[in-house]
């Protein structure tokens, strides 16, 4: 493949990771209204438990235990499921602005451990994680393969979410993001319902990292910087919480962006770093979705359940 | 029906309700007044489970709901609104009503991806009583607009509505009178009336504006400094002594 | 012994950070993640005035300050002040926080470099005291200076007609502004103070340290940790938290890998939250 083509498949891969961790804080924050400054962790639990499982057996980390792809896929979205649910059994019925700083330092934790238990991990040296199928196809069209693996899952991720939220289900999910105390009012367990939605979301980051390492083929701790989360932050506010194609598309588009940004090197004074300024891009979308658009481009569906085939 | 002993409950060292005791009988219209700052609504909030009380007892249908967590509270068919309106505004009036039954099957994530027949009988059951409240209030053609589009008074309803759905044998309204014109108020009344007298529902009610509480309680309980002042039938509430003066001397 | 003279001197700093960091959360009603870089342009603007400018020490400290309140306001000015006319909650508020925090982080990058730096101060050997402890003589003029300025906050709390605005703003808003006190004005000052309090914690930790501008972020856990134990909104609850996160930080160090140190912090605020959101102190609670 062209270096063109190459680069459009790798960014694509990229954006199809960046959607599946959208519609996993979508369903938390978009619908739910539940804060998780987390992501990041939750990412790197999936990417690590991913690479551990399918790996080829080694004595610097733990495993592999070269077990199949998907296989490796489901676990991983287990344990970031057991992470979620050992986090917050305790501290889901803390109030919002809490809950965000505790799931932030719980990221940074997460990422503290990878970075310290070398034996585990490799440290701060990161670890190689296997191509699947990579027998399947000529070298020079794997990239391509994986694309269409990943997107494959991002598509059954999608139809599953949008069949989940919209049903009496997804109905009393927003009626507690809109309004706690109706929800209590009116007898629904609010903390199971946050619960579920914690563990569920997360479940969803840690099938993205998953997807993630086997696609970069190597992962380090810095790969999982508190700055991921804020990315998907911006994609889920800025597409539109509450929609599921909204925030796909505020995948793409920040993720373009991201990529976008890597061509102003060429018109920028040398020695201006190229990753500040894409963090200060990202930072100022913030701030300016917060200001001008807090509901995001998309809005969500007027209708909460479909179940009766409207 | 529903039963209030020695209610206790301080925030911050101020007694909201102090040694709160009385009685709601069945399928009456039960009126709570009293000054500003008398506790009624603390006593609404420790009644829904919202909070939960110092001291004293709370009895419903038999059974004691003090130190129930506030969503199981409705199970023992109770249902209540709120002072200022608290509509769910990103969603549609029937979406706010749908909500609101207790035990709903759909409401599992199982359920929502395997939708066995059951699930859909109950969803719709659901939507038929939605648009008879709808039906009910007079206001069926709102089915499909947001919460936050209707005027003060159409919340109002929609609030009521919403209690309905549960099919309460109690329902607590927190003054349903507040910022609803004569018209509206005058339908409210109507509703409380007939669902009292054909569904045999219990209502219990805060409300300030004295003439609607005279012409639709019976009977009236009167709180000052969280404490029960009188309880008695209009006639007698207005002729006590001790709730003039709690009025007069604030 | 060691550890717990290691201790004192984080403690001193995280104290020092957290005071400003509890009256934000508290009087502006949200908790500041751009307070990081408050932390971090306090210790690079005083190195620009002693390394570059050549001013001593002090003055340079004394003039980054009121150029950090400047800075802060007009930030205030520019996003919050909007957003309280709005009537934009506190979750949105944060989210402009980190917002500023991570574009204010990258223009600090941009400005100074991302290479570590520290100010050009001749390097001394450290003193040894009984029972074989080292302190270095820098670290000494922090531990001193934090314990000075404490003192100043407190009589500026106590003392000032504006100090006891904030403290009762601090305490209850509504009845702050039922009792006719000019909140927007008690904000601007929250400002100033806020930066002081964030200028010295940066200063001292670069002057222990070095400066790089992932700084601020590192200490945030902490501060945070130090605010919530100590009660939101409480000054003298935010020092006592900040010794108490200090100690246990680097006194852990003698027990488990010193990599974990923020955990130790992170365990502790989140055992807080579970079991007394108020704070040890007291009085705070809502954000």
């Amino acid at each position: 493949m062209s270096g063109a083509v190459g680069f459009l498949v790798f960014f694509l891969t990229y954006a199809v990771v960046y959607g599946i961790l959208a519609l996993g804080l979508n369903i938390q924050w978009g619908f739910t209204g539940l804060v998780n400054f987390g992501v990041a962790g939750f990412f790197a639990v999936g990417a690590y438990i991913a690479a551990f499982m399918t790996g080829t057996p080694s004595p610097y980390h733990l495993g592999g235990f070269g077990l199949p792809f998907p296989v490796g896929l489901l676990i991983a979205m287990g344990v970031s499921g057991i992470f979620a649910l050992i986090l917050g059994f305790p501290v889901i019925r803390l109030r919002e602005d809490y809950l965000a700083i505790v799931t932030i330092g719980f990221a940074e934790i997460v990422r503290l451990i990878i970075v310290t238990e070398k034996n585990i991990t490799k440290g701060p040296y990161g670890m190689g994680v296997i191509k699947p199928y990579k027998d399947l196809v000529p070298a020079s069209y794997y990239s391509l393969l994986y694309l269409g693996i990943a997107l494959l899952v991002l598509a059954i991720l999608y139809v599953a979410m949008e069949r989940a939220v919209r049903s009496p289900w997804g109905r009393a999910l927003r009626t507690l993001r809109e309004d706690e105390r109706v929800a209590i009012a009116f007898g629904k367990n609010v903390n199971s319902f946050k619960l579920q939605v914690l563990v569920l979301g997360s479940m969803i980051f840690g099938l993205a990292g998953a997807v993630f390492g086997h696609f970069f083929n190597f992962i380090t701790p810095n790969h999982f910087l508190p700055m991921e989360t804020f990315l998907v932050w911006v994609m889920v506010m800025a597409g539109g919480s509450g929609n599921n194609i909204g925030v796909l598309l505020g995948a793409l588009a920040v993720r373009g962006l991201w990529e976008g940004m890597m061509f102003l090197s060429d018109v920028l004074p040398r020695g201006i770093q190229i990753g500040a300024i894409r963090l200060a891009v990202i930072g100022l979308l913030l701030v300016l979705v917060v200001m001008v658009k807090p509901e995001g481009i998309l809005g969500e569906k007027k209708t909460a359940s479909d179940i009766l085939g409207e | 029906m529903l039963e209030v002993i020695g209610l206790q409950k301080s925030f911050g060292g101020i007694r909201a309700v102090n040694g709160c005791t009385f009685e709601v009988e069945r399928n009456t219209i039960t009126g709570l007044i009293g000054p500003n700052g008398a506790g009624k609504t603390t006593v609404f909030n420790l009644i829904s489970g919202f909070f939960s009380p110092d001291g004293g007892k709370i009895v419903l249908s038999g059974s004691r709901i003090d130190q129930l967590p506030a969503h199981r509270v409705p199970h023992l068919r109770l249902a209540r609104t709120f002072q200022i309106t608290r509509e769910l505004s990103k969603m549609t009036v029937i979406d706010n009503l749908m909500v609101a039954p207790l035990d709903q099957m759909g409401e599992t994530l199982f359920n929502s991806w395997f939708r066995i027949p059951s699930v859909k009988r109950q969803e719709r059951k659901i939507r038929e009583k939605a648009l008879q409240v709808l039906e009910f209030l007079e206001i069926p053609d709102l089915k499909d607009e947001y919460a936050s589009n209707l005027s003060g008074g159409q919340k109002k309803l929609l609030e009521f509505g919403r209690t309905m759905m549960t099919d309460p044998e109690i329902i607590l309204l927190d003054e349903p009178g507040a910022g609803v014109n004569p018209t509206l108020m005058k339908k409210l009344n109507g509703y409380i009336e007939r669902l009292r007298t054909d569904e045999g529902v219990t209502f219990f009610l805060i409300e300030h504006d004295m003439d609607l509480v005279m012409k639709l309680c019976d009977p009236i309980i009167v709180m000052n400094e969280g404490k029960v002042l009188a309880q008695g039938t209009a006639r007698e509430i207005q002729e006590n002594r001790k709730v003039l003066d709690a009025y007069l001397g604030g | 012994m060691q550890l717990i003279v290691n201790g004192i001197l984080m403690g001193a700093i995280i104290s020092i950070g957290a005071v400003g960091l509890t009256l934000v959360s508290r009087i502006l009603h949200f908790f500041y993640f751009g307070y990081a870089a408050m932390l971090v342009y306090g210790a690079y603007l005083t190195m620009t005035l002693f390394n570059d400018v050549g001013l001593p020490l002090l003055p340079s400290v004394l003039i980054s300050l009121p150029l950090l309140s400047l800075l802060a306001i007009l930030i205030d000015k520019i996003t919050f002040k909007n957003l309280r006319e709005r009537g934009t909650g506190p979750f949105g508020m944060m989210v402009v926080g980190i917002g500023l925090e991570l574009f204010l982080r990258s223009s600090v990058r941009l400005l100074w470099g991302s290479d570590v730096m520290r100010y050009d101060l001749p390097i001394r050997r450290a003193i040894v005291f009984p029972f074989n402890v080292r302190i270095t003589p820098n670290q000494l003029v922090i531990i001193s200076a934090a314990f000075a300025l404490m003192i100043l906050l407190h009589v500026f709390l106590d003392q000032t007609k504006i100090g006891k605005a904030m403290r009762a703003t601090a305490d209850n808003i509504d009845l702050a502004r039922v009792r006719g006190i000019d909140t927007e004005r008690v904000i601007t000052w929250t400002w100033v103070i806020a930066s002081i309090s964030a200028g010295f914690a940066g200063f001292f930790l670069a002057l222990d340290t070095r400066l790089v501008p992932i700084m601020g972020w590192k200490l945030l856990l902490p501060l945070f940790a130090a605010v919530i134990l100590g009660g939101v909104g409480n000054p003298y609850g935010a020092l006592a938290g900040g010794m108490i996160i200090g100690i246990s930080q680097e006194v852990s160090a003698g027990f488990i890998t010193p990599t974990y140190k923020p955990a130790v912090a992170f365990v502790i605020m989140t055992i807080t939250l579970l079991i007394k959101p108020s704070g040890l102190f007291g009085r705070g609670g809502q954000g």
